[in-house]
């Protein structure tokens, strides 16, 4: 039971991570303008997706060991 | 997709005065940067709590203190997004002064986004407000751009330079309208 809660909390990270994602990306991917206006777009998306998917990553690691160490 | 007229130039792009998004972000970049020291020194300090082997008992054994540091990560995974939302918020209102136009792009919320543009002959007036003590003294204020006709007023929110923003708009807008007459 108490397993189950906490995979479920994971899993409603990662879907919250996901529609972040996603709604930054389609925001960032619709605006662009010459005279790099908006020239930080792919980094700042970079950084959001590389920072979040190691913080999920650790998330899943402790929820292992969690149960399994 | 935004995109600019043939011929068009950008000559002046303003967001908000980078002080107010650092002060913004300031406050959750602590706690994400303390939160990650703690987790450093967690390990050190961890002492597992009498009490737990009477949780034991209801949901079955589980490591405490990894546990905790999964928590944790929940918690960091949060703050990340806030933070990058506010930053999205920052860097995604803009103002952009062209040859021929004022665009102004807004990140109203996570799904609502509004983009609007308006050409030099339209501009009336345009006005500095500058208020506040820290507005004065670091130099940053609004400029609100009004227009002729039913079309909503321009405003620049918390700009950086407010007058020299001010006589950018007007040189534009004097450029545009000496180009507009040689036609």
């Amino acid at each position: 039971m108490f397993q189950n809660a906490l995979i479920i909390i994971f899993l409603l990270a990662v879907i919250l991570f996901l529609v972040m994602r996603l709604t930054l990306y389609s925001h960032f991917r619709r605006i662009d303008l010459p005279g790099g206006v908006f020239s930080l777009n792919k980094k700042i998306m970079m950084v959001f997706q590389g920072g979040g998917l190691i913080i999920l990553l650790l998330a899943l690691a402790f929820l292992i060991l969690t149960f399994y160490a | 997709m935004l995109k600019l007229n043939n011929g068009e130039k950008v000559r002046l792009v303003k967001r908000r005065h980078p002080l107010l998004i650092k002060m913004e972000v300031f406050p959750l970049g602590s706690i994400f940067f303390i939160t990650v020291l703690i987790m450093a020194a967690f390990p050190f300090v961890y002492q597992e709590p009498e009490w737990i082997e009477s949780i034991y008992k209801y949901v079955g054994e589980f490591n405490f203190f990894y546990f905790c540091y999964f928590a944790i990560t929940i918690v960091l995974l949060l703050f990340w997004q806030v933070i990058f939302m506010l930053f999205s918020n920052y860097y995604l209102d803009c103002w952009v002064v062209t040859n021929q136009r004022t665009i102004h792009t807004e990140l109203m919320g996570l799904f609502r986004r509004y983009i609007s543009s308006i050409y030099h002959h339209r501009i009336q007036d345009v006005s500095v407000d500058v208020k506040g003590v820290l507005a004065t003294y670091l130099n940053y204020g609004d400029v609100q751009i009004q227009t002729a006709g039913k079309f909503r007023e321009f405003l620049f929110r918390q700009v950086p330079d407010p007058y020299e923003t001010k006589n950018k708009i007007m040189n534009a807008q004097k450029e545009f309208l000496r180009k507009r007459k040689k036609r």
